[in-house]
């Protein structure tokens, strides 16, 4: 049961593309407004400041936890309305809410500070210097909110292993006009598979909770009957 | 011979209580899909539960629409725990030792 609910990410692998759509727009946007600002394109230029406006909204509304939460709630009512709501700690939500806040303050400026500052460092190294902050920002989110399950420690281990990885020389860099895919690709495609991985989890988990909760039962709508070989 | 609670004796309140136990809520939706009844059969169990003081209902809205969740109370989590350990002991007293041939 636990497994299951524990387990229920499908409105987070949703909520991972919401945000690698973010995280794409913070790199392309400002390549377009340095572009349109070299050209004299003043259309250009507004559309682009004004995406990225909208796209640094959505980021605080994703980087702060009780926003992101809420989202991510009301996702998961869509996507669960089926097989209905389930509540594992009822803790999670009388606890002390500034620790979360400071923990996305924390997140949001190391994100701003690598946007600004990103440029001075050298590209094979971005994706082990973001791991720096990524790494503890997800563990510690992680552990905050537990109810997330074990499972959701892959993506941070996955991040932290690439950056490793990456340092030790390995080929896995993109450079030119590629080069934000060394933090866009491994960001979103180790939460994506963790978050996929743990979505089939709990299909399983669900499989056996309906067997187990079902066994040798037949509802005939008045009485209960179990069966003699149940 | 260890006394069995009768309200939890029953198969299909045995295995409401039983995913009740695994979390602090559920609403209807979730025990009518988990469990496979139907809803008359389901609500009459729920007001039985409910009755003997094992499940406490909770009725809120979601945005406009009306939602019931059902959490087992402390007294309920008490009882499955005991009618476990009545049928563990049953278990034990009802074993027969094994005759060596």
């Amino acid at each position: 049961m636990r497994i299951y609910a524990q387990n229920r990410t499908l409105g987070e692998l949703i909520w991972a593309g919401l945000f690698s759509l973010i995280f794409l727009g913070m790199w392309i946007l400002p390549l377009w407004i340095k572009q349109a600002n070299a050209s004299g394109n003043t259309a250009l230029l507004w559309l682009a400041i004004v995406a990225l406006a909208c796209v640094a909204a959505g980021n605080l509304m994703i980087a702060v936890p009780r926003w992101s939460m809420k989202l991510m709630a009301r996702i998961n009512d869509c996507v669960y309305a089926s097989e209905g709501s389930v509540a594992l700690d009822p803790t999670c939500e009388s606890r002390t809410r500034w620790p979360d806040v400071m923990l996305a303050i924390g997140f949001a400026i190391c994100i701003l500070a690598f946007v600004a500052f990103g440029d001075l460092i050298e590209p094979k190294y971005q994706q082990p210097v973001t791991a720096l902050y990524f790494v503890p920002f997800s563990i510690a989110f992680i552990l905050r909110h537990p109810r997330a399950g074990h499972l959701q420690f892959l993506a941070p281990l996955l991040y932290a292993w690439h950056a490793v990885l990456i340092v030790l020389g390995a080929p896995i860099v993109f450079s030119g006009q590629l080069s934000p895919l060394n933090i866009l690709l491994p960001t979103m495609g180790y939460i994506m598979f963790t978050r996929l991985l743990m979505h089939l989890y709990s299909r399983v988990a669900l499989h056996k909770l309906r067997a187990m909760a079902q066994v040798g039962y037949y509802d005939n709508g008045s009485e209960a009957e179990v069966s003699d070989n149940g | 011979m260890a006394e069995l609670d009768r309200t939890i004796h029953e198969p299909v309140r045995l295995r409401i209580v039983s995913v009740l136990s695994g979390v602090d809520r559920a609403d209807f939706n979730f025990m009518l899909a988990t469990l496979a009844l139907s809803r008359g059969n389901l609500a009459s169990h729920m007001d039985k539960l409910e009755g003997a003081g094992y499940v406490e209902v909770l009725k809120a809205f979601s945005g406009k629409i009306p939602r019931t969740e059902y959490r087992l109370t402390t007294a309920g989590r008490k009882a499955l725990n005991e009618y476990w350990a009545a049928l563990d002991t049953i278990r034990a007293q009802s074993r027969v030792p094994q005759r060596s041939r």
